[in-house]
């Protein structure tokens, strides 16, 4: 806990610019709050990480980006393009994923990906919409799931 | 030099951000709609961003328009879900009733 509540006070500081007992007094009182209010998150311990883990999270966020940039072109192209060629479709997708966080992680990349958006999600089926039926394959045989289930192991 | 590359990006969020409200109008049900809203909503706010970072250069509230950016990726799409799921849920209720 008092490792936290450290990280938490250096954090504010840090972003307060300067030192003084003010900024201070009231960055310890902020640290507690949030830390109360988020006691059950900090599940994930530290001392797991190592390069091999590190270099996946990279390859994650690398792909996520170009995914990003690449959804916003394409929804940009259908919405200009004089007439709508969408063929909406919902589809019920299972992850082999376990652990909550990294389903949480997979939803929200689907939902950032080009033309899916997930709509619920319920112990391992994620219900995705999509704009077009194209993209359904994409969302079948997912990259992200893939880097996520290496990371799990 | 910095000016051109401030200028480029802005005009580019601004593109988004309107591409985003065209389809907000033009698409036909609100699942089609949430896509457009959402995808779009995200580049153009950190195209935007990125342009106010190079204005800044290397500063501390730079790196604060970087935590935004991620504060923006991670919420975007959990506003999103969350729009849809009450949509999903709803619709489901009248089917049942």
């Amino acid at each position: 806990m008092k490792k936290y509540l450290l990280s938490f006070l250096v954090f504010w500081i840090f972003l307060a610019e300067k030192l003084n007992l003010e900024v201070f007094i009231l960055g310890f009182v902020v640290s507690i709050i949030v830390f109360i209010l988020n006691k059950d998150s900090f599940s994930f311990n530290l001392k797991k990480f190592d390069t091999e883990k590190i270099k996946n999270m990279l390859k994650y966020l690398t792909l996520l980006i170009k995914e990003i940039i690449t959804a916003n072109f394409l929804v940009a192209k259908v919405v200009l393009s004089p007439k709508m060629d969408i063929s909406p479709e919902m589809i019920v997708y299972e992850t082999k994923l376990k652990s909550d966080i990294n389903k949480a992680i997979l939803a929200n990349s689907i939902t950032l990906t080009p033309g899916t958006l997930t709509v619920t999600l319920k112990d391992n089926k994620l219900r995705v919409h999509c704009l077009k039926k194209e993209y359904i394959e994409d969302v079948i045989d997912s990259k992200f799931e893939k880097i996520l289930l290496k990371m799990e192991r | 030099m910095k000016l051109i590359l401030i200028s480029l990006f802005l005009l580019g969020g601004l593109f988004f951000f309107t591409v985003g409200t065209i389809g907000l109008i033009r698409f036909p049900d609100l699942f089609s709609r949430v896509h457009a809203a959402a995808k779009c909503d995200t580049l153009g706010a950190v195209l935007c961003l990125i342009a106010l970072i190079i204005y800044n250069g290397l500063a501390f509230s730079s790196v604060k328009l970087l935590l935004v950016i991620v504060f923006i990726w991670i919420t975007n799409p959990t506003a999103t879900h969350l729009i849809s799921n009450a949509y999903f849920s709803s619709m489901k209720d009248k089917e049942v009733s």
